[in-house]
Order: C-alpha cells, then sequence, then structure tokens
C-alpha cells in the first residue's frame, strides 16, 4: 500500500498557546506581539507573531533592538516547557486521526495517515477536519500530506501547504528554496556563492562531483523524495486490535459513556473472537473536544473476550473519567492479548459440575482494590522463615507449589520480629516467662529448640542481600493510583537483630492458652548480647 | 442510576442488583445456529460466556461437615449450612476462631474437587498479627495453593469483597476476617451465600458481638492448653461453644483437638477435659525435656 504521511505545522505556535492559556483572541489593535527568552546580555525574540514577522523581525533579535524599530512592539516571557507539554498532549490527541502520531518540536506534528484516510472520507477532508478542530482551539495550522514525510515536512514550511498528490514529489519538491533542506550557516554560505536557489538544482548536481559537498543536504532530499528510507523516531507497532467510534455531537453524560463502551467492547470482542483471542490489558481512550485525552485502563487475570464482564471491570474505573466540555471520539484498544480458544463449560445441569474459574473474581477484586491486594502465596527457594513464603498477585490460575514441611510453623508470621523480654534458663533452655505488648505471659510448655541457621551465601548487608530484596519486591510496574505498598513478609527485621543470624526458634505455649514462636539470638557468638524475639503465632 | 431502594451503606457506585448477563454478538449467533437444538430440548442454555454462567443446581452438598460427627449432630442438616452465615468469635490477638474457621473452611470440596478459598482481611492486621504463612496454613490441613489473599483498605471494602466473592460461587468458601459485620451487613451476605453457594465465615472479637444477630450460627472459640500427658506443647486444642444456631439448640460446648496425622479434628476426653481445665503449672522436667 501506497503510505501517505501528513506534516502539520504551527507557524505560531508559541504565541497561540499564550493567547489560549489566557483566554485571549488577538487584539483588537494592531500592535505587533512577540514573546522573549532570557540571554546572556539581554532578552531575545523567541517567537513572533504574524505583525512582527511583517515588519522584518528575526527570532533571536535582541529585544531593545525590536523596541527600537518599533515602539508599540508588546512583548511578554515565552513558557517553553509549556509549550513543549502541550505540543505532546496534542500528539496524543492527534490519535484521534491516526494511532501513529508524534510531536516534532518545537512547533509541528506528524501523522503516518496510511490506510485510514477513508475513515474521514477521503485525505481532503481529513485535513480540512484536522484544520478546522485546530482552528477552533485557536492555533493557526498548515497541513499537507505527501508520500514520505520529509517531503510533507517541507511542504507545509516551505511550499505552499497544499498536499502534493501521490507521484508527484519530485515535481512539487524541486520548486521549493534550498533552505528547505535545511543547511547549516557554512552551507548556506557555499550554496549562495554558487548561486544555488532552489532545490531543483540541487537535485541536479552530479553525485560523485559537485554534489559530493553537500552530503547532509542529499541524504535529506533522498529521503524525502522516498528514495532511501527514512530514519526517523522509532514506530510504535500499531495494535491489531483497535476499534474506534466517533460521536456525531460532543457527550458528557454517565449514560453516553456506557452506551458507547457497550458498542465499542461488543465491536472488540468480535474482533478477538475471531483470531481466537483473549485480551489481557485493555486501554479505553476518550478524545475531548479540547485537545486532551483520558484514558481509562483495566489488566485481567486471564485471557477474556467476554463483553460483560470486561464492561463490569470498566464501570468500577469509568467514574475517574472527566469529560470536560464533550468527549467527541473513543478508541478502544487492546495492547496484550494472549491465545484464548473456546472451552466447554459444564453441559448444563446434566453433570453438576460447579465452575470453578476464579478468574473473573480475581479481575473484579483486582480492578476495584488494586492488582496488589489480591493475592497468592508461593513458596520461595529459603529455608529461613521470613524468606521462605512470600505472596504474588493472583493470577488467573491456581500454581501448583511444593510446601516443605521442616518444623511447626505459626499460622500467622509477624512482619517483623518484635523483641521480647525473657527469662530462661542458661544455657539453652526455652524462656520460662516472657513480656511482649507490655504482657507478661507464663510459659506452660515449651517444643524446641530448632535451628535455623543463617544462610552462608549472604553477608550481612551484603550486594547479595540487596540484589535479593528488590528482586523479591512485588508491584505493579505501571504504579497504579491505587495500590498501596505491596505485601510481603518483610525482609528486614527488627534493627538490633543482626541479619543474618543464628536463631533457636521454641514454639511455646503460655498460660492465656496461646501458642507462640519465639527465638533467641546471640547465645553462641560472643560479640553479640542474648536477646530473645517473638516471630509468629500459632493456632 | 439503577440504585434500588435500600440505601447502600458501602459504595455510591456499587450496583445492588445482579447486572443481567449481556448478549453479545457471540450469544446472537450462537442462538441462531443451536435454535432447533434448543426447540427440541437437547440443548440447555447456560449463559453466553464462562464468565456469566450460572452455576448450576449441583447436587453436591449443602452442608460442610466438621469432621467430628459429635459437633455434627448438633448441626441441622449434620453440618454448617452452605447458604449460611457462619460468625467464628475469640479473644482479641487469640488465633482460635481464625483457625477454627480455616479448618472447617478446607472441608468445603465438593465433587469437582478443592477449589479456592477467599481470604478477606483488613490491611492493618497485618502489622498487628502478623500475615498468613503458607507452611502454618498446610500444618492445619489447608492446603496454602488454595489461598487468596484479599487484602481491604477498610471494612466497607471488605464487605463489599466479600459479597462479591460470594455471588461469584467459584469458592469453596469466604473467610471475612476481623471484621464484626452489623445487621444489615449480616443479611447482605447471608443474601450473597444463598445466590452463590458458598459458606460465609465470619472471625472477629468477642467484644464485637451484638445483640441481635442474623448469622446461621456463631461460635466462641478460646485456646487452650494441651492436656498434661501431652509432649511439650502438644496438638492444638480449641474450647467451641455454640452460641447461636438457627434450626437448633444453642448453648452447648466441646473441647476440641487438631489432629495433624489424621487432619481431622477430634473431641478431646473426658480425663483430658478435666486436667485441661485445671491449668496447673507444668512441672520443671517438663520443661527441661523439652529443651
Amino acid at each position: 500500500m501506497a503510505r501517505r504521511y501528513v506534516a502539520v505545522w504551527f507557524p505560531f505556535f508559541a504565541i497561540d498557546r499564550w493567547r489560549s492559556a489566557r483566554n485571549a483572541a488577538a487584539p483588537a489593535n494592531d500592535d505587533p506581539f512577540v514573546l522573549i527568552e532570557a540571554h546572556a546580555h539581554g532578552p531575545r525574540l523567541a517567537a513572533l507573531d504574524a505583525r512582527a514577522r511583517a515588519l522584518g523581525l528575526t527570532i533571536g533579535r535582541p529585544l531593545g533592538e525590536a523596541r527600537a524599530l518599533e515602539p508599540a512592539l508588546q512583548y511578554d516571557w515565552i513558557d517553553a516547557s509549556q509549550d513543549r507539554a502541550t505540543l505532546a498532549r496534542f500528539a496524543g490527541w492527534a490519535q484521534r486521526w491516526t494511532p501513529l502520531a508524534h510531536a516534532q518540536q518545537p512547533d509541528g506534528l506528524a501523522l503516518d495517515i496510511t490506510g485510514c484516510a477513508h475513515l474521514f472520507g477521503g485525505e481532503t477532508h481529513l485535513l480540512q477536519d484536522l484544520r478546522a478542530r485546530f482552528r477552533a482551539l485557536g492555533y493557526t495550522t498548515r497541513a499537507a500530506a505527501a508520500d514520505t514525510p520529509g517531503a510533507a515536512w517541507m511542504q507545509v514550511r516551505w511550499g505552499d501547504g497544499e498536499s502534493i498528490p501521490r507521484g508527484h514529489l519530485r515535481l512539487h519538491l524541486n520548486k521549493l528554496p534550498v533552505e528547505a533542506l535545511q543547511p547549516d550557516e557554512a552551507t548556506r554560505e557555499t550554496l549562495r556563492t554558487l548561486g544555488i536557489r532552489e532545490v531543483r538544482e540541487i537535485d541536479a548536481l552530479p553525485r560523485a562531483g559537485l554534489g559530493a559537498r553537500f552530503p547532509e543536504l542529499l541524504q535529506r532530499l533522498d529521503a524525502a523524495l522516498g528514495r532511501v528510507p527514512e530514519a526517523g523516531p522509532s514506530r510504535r507497532a500499531v495494535p491489531r486490535f483497535r476499534t474506534r467510534l466517533v460521536f456525531a455531537e460532543p457527550i458528557a453524560t454517565r449514560e453516553a459513556l456506557e452506551a458507547a463502551l457497550d458498542r465499542l467492547l461488543d465491536a472488540l470482542s468480535v474482533q478477538l473472537e475471531r483470531e481466537v483471542r483473549g485480551a489481557r490489558r485493555l486501554d479505553l481512550t476518550w478524545f475531548r473536544v479540547d485537545g486532551s485525552t483520558q484514558l481509562t485502563r483495566i489488566d485481567t487475570s486471564a485471557p477474556t473476550r467476554s463483553a460483560p464482564h470486561l464492561k463490569r471491570l470498566f464501570l468500577e474505573r469509568l467514574d475517574r473519567v472527566d469529560p470536560g466540555f464533550g468527549i467527541d471520539a473513543a478508541t478502544l484498544v487492546a495492547p496484550a492479548t494472549d491465545y484464548n480458544p473456546a472451552h466447554q463449560l459444564g453441559a448444563g445441569g446434566l453433570l453438576g459440575e460447579r465452575l470453578r474459574d476464579a478468574a473473573p473474581l480475581i479481575d473484579r477484586l483486582q480492578t476495584r482494590l488494586g492488582a496488589s491486594r489480591v493475592l497468592r502465596p508461593a513458596p520461595l527457594d529459603s529455608h529461613v522463615p521470613e524468606r521462605a513464603a512470600s505472596f504474588a498477585a493472583a493470577g488467573g490460575a491456581p500454581a501448583r507449589h511444593a510446601w516443605p514441611v521442616r518444623g511447626p510453623r505459626p499460622l500467622l508470621l509477624l512482619p517483623r520480629a518484635e523483641p521480647i523480654d525473657a527469662i530462661a534458663q542458661v544455657p539453652d533452655h526455652p524462656p520460662l516467662r516472657f513480656t511482649w505488648r507490655q504482657r507478661t505471659r507464663r510459659v506452660l510448655a515449651a517444643d524446641g529448640p530448632e535451628r535455623i541457621e543463617p544462610e552462608w551465601w549472604r553477608e550481612a548487608g551484603g550486594a547479595l542481600d540487596r540484589l535479593l530484596l528488590t528482586a523479591t519486591r512485588l508491584g505493579d510496574e505501571d504504579g497504579d493510583e491505587d495500590d498501596a505498598s505491596p505485601v510481603a513478609i518483610d525482609d528486614t527485621l527488627s534493627p538490633d537483630l543482626p541479619d543474618p543470624s543464628l536463631r533457636d526458634y521454641y514454639r511455646v505455649q503460655a498460660d492465656d492458652g496461646r501458642r507462640y514462636w519465639v527465638f533467641r539470638v546471640g547465645l553462641y557468638q560472643p560479640d553479640l548480647p542474648t536477646r530473645w524475639y517473638l516471630h509468629g503465632i500459632f493456632a | 442510576m439503577g440504585g434500588s431502594s435500600r440505601t447502600s451503606a458501602w459504595s455510591t457506585t456499587y450496583w445492588p442488583k445482579r447486572p443481567e448477563a449481556g448478549r453479545s454478538m457471540e450469544s446472537h449467533r450462537l442462538e441462531a445456529a443451536l435454535a432447533p437444538l434448543l426447540a427440541a430440548g437437547l440443548v440447555a442454555r447456560a449463559g453466553a460466556s464462562a464468565y456469566d454462567a450460572r452455576p448450576a443446581a449441583s447436587p453436591a452438598a449443602t452442608v460442610v461437615g466438621t469432621g467430628a460427627p459429635a459437633l455434627d449432630s448438633w448441626l441441622p442438616g449434620g453440618g454448617l449450612a452452605r447458604a449460611g452465615l457462619h460468625e467464628f468469635t475469640g479473644a482479641p490477638l487469640d488465633l482460635a476462631p481464625l483457625a477454627f474457621a480455616l479448618i472447617l473452611a478446607g472441608r468445603g470440596a465438593n465433587c469437582s474437587g478443592a477449589g479456592p478459598v477467599i481470604w478477606i482481611r483488613l490491611a492493618h492486621a497485618t502489622s498487628e498479627h502478623g500475615l498468613p504463612y503458607g507452611f502454618g496454613l498446610a500444618q492445619i490441613g489447608f492446603d496454602p495453593d488454595r489461598l487468596i489473599l484479599v487484602d481491604a483498605p477498610n471494612a466497607r471494602d471488605a464487605l463489599w469483597a466479600a459479597e462479591e466473592s460470594l455471588r461469584a460461587s467459584c469458592g469453596d468458601a469466604v473467610l471475612l476476617d476481623g471484621v464484626a459485620p452489623d445487621l444489615t451487613a449480616q443479611r447482605r451476605l447471608l443474601l450473597a451465600a444463598e445466590q452463590g453457594e458458598g459458606p460465609a465465615f465470619a472471625t472477629y472479637a468477642a467484644t464485637k458481638v451484638a445483640t441481635s444477630s442474623a448469622a446461621t450460627t456463631r461460635w466462641l472459640v478460646t485456646s487452650q492448653a494441651a492436656g498434661p500427658d501431652a509432649v511439650g506443647v502438644g496438638a492444638p486444642r480449641w474450647r467451641v461453644d455454640l452460641e447461636r444456631c438457627r434450626g437448633g439448640r444453642a448453648g452447648r460446648s466441646m473441647l476440641l483437638e487438631w489432629n495433624e496425622a489424621g487432619r481431622v479434628l477430634v473431641e478431646a476426653t473426658d480425663a483430658q477435659l478435666h486436667a485441661a481445665h485445671k491449668k496447673q503449672p507444668v512441672p520443671a522436667e517438663k520443661l527441661r525435656k523439652a529443651g
């Protein structure tokens, strides 16, 4: 398929953004307006409006000079970071026309409209729609389509801003001035000396001869003419499963959003069914009329294409969508999918089986509470009690683990072993009495000791510790807002507990009827005081 | 916006009515293809997809046996009703009600095998009591791979999660830990348990027991020391008091011991009962023997 690219240029981007940020129309008087930026020897011009340009002012001239030329000049400071952010936001919003849209700082957008122009009634209508929408936001634009991104870029800035028809690249580009190829200062001097003014002349130069003096210009020309592939910014892969909905009028009510969601989900599940796949993640982007987007994202624990289930998950998140002045388009994309064959259910009431699939429930709980709050336990490869087990975000299918039996283990393990005051007969008897959380308990019976040796391959606080600490940290890599800190049996014990440490564990029966798991450190290490800790509570 | 007349105490966006199964384009085509078979009665409708199918009325057990026949004889139906809310209370920081509830939850498997058990607890309980430990769960006969732990930030979310889990009816039991449901919440949990066919268990401190309750059964479980002839600490023992039983006689009490070898609860015999009540200090030889 022949590719088509659109380049959008905002001739007065910074000025337009400044005006729209202040909700100010062009001033009634005819004073020229500029934006200035700070420089070592005084402010210089950074952006000009049409009148200032007509006066002959250029970017980079000192403000004092400009004011001397035109005393009625109005000016204000430029905000470059806001400009960059707004352009990036527009690039995201331009995805309403095509998913491949990115910003060309400081004042342009590049869109790849291969194969999607027909959705807008043709290329001309697409460009008209684009210009009209930006004009409604208060931005002057020039937009043109061409066969290569470079050609489109040159055409909007240096040409007449009209689209180049297919196959007529050379004809149109040859008419452009040589500045369109972005020569640097020295090259420009050379070109002036040689009397080369138009691209046509550069194109006609013999490559081996004079042309060898302008390698970058020739490279850009070749890329623009499509002779060599253009090295542009890396492309994002277009997702295979994507549906789009454009509304005749902007919508803002919850019912309308839900109706749009219904239609999008139905269309997407048909697409998924055709390819026998299920979605693991869905991104629903709402395009607002004011040039910004809102994203609703859900993740599932097992691939699914069931529209009712996905709708239920989306409804949880729909509250956070702020329609602003209205939403006029929406796209639903499945960036992550998995193979999901249809499976047979139990045959009604004939066999009497109960559906055991916990994935929909896990999805709903995770969507509402956060992925790090619905967990399954898993054993780890360690015999040290606090490192032997951890929790991971629940996946759809349960995993089968081997839980090796080592000794009596408590039902609940404290995240940090708490120090207790204990009285015990020396040298290695269990405690007779201990105080925990301000209550003294007498020990009626005790089992043990169970000696847990430290892992010899670790040094205290060594690099291996830190590495393993990072590896066992759980959490969502996207950083969902509603995720609390991950739930894990904390790897760091009490601060005064040497780690790793040799511990003797006892299971004690206290006089309040409960059984505790206590341990002692330091008996066989002469440089450490002997201390007792409580680590867990038994059933 | 689709609410019922009862004010939901939990969430403004919570939909009290169960949403009806959507008719997606898949089901339309499927129905068209199966129309002759449906008419002939050879095919029964089960739902548009795996995610919408309601569980069929299976001939599975409607009660969960406790494993101790004497205990089962107290309860109507010979066990804990599946369509019911069973509460286990105990002293604060006592794990006895939790352990008892876990053992019973682990017994809720039906004919298609052991399914997941959903344990919902509050986030701040972790710093107070600790995290569930997989190895410890295995030692009271509960397979840790069956556990789905839900860490709810507050009581409202915990109750929502409990109701969702019961309605989904994909688990063997739902255990709500640390939240004392009030009368409205109890009724909602009961309704969810009836619709979803899974027993609902709730454990909380005995201080929060309300006078009026809608629970099917309520138990008071306290930890007891092992008998005098036990070596060392011995097997865990609990005294269970049936405080409330709908359809049965309440006010009975029993001493139970967890037999790890047989993975079953057994009733402690009378001789042990007597000695356990006395709670004598264990002589010093016992301690040294353990060390």
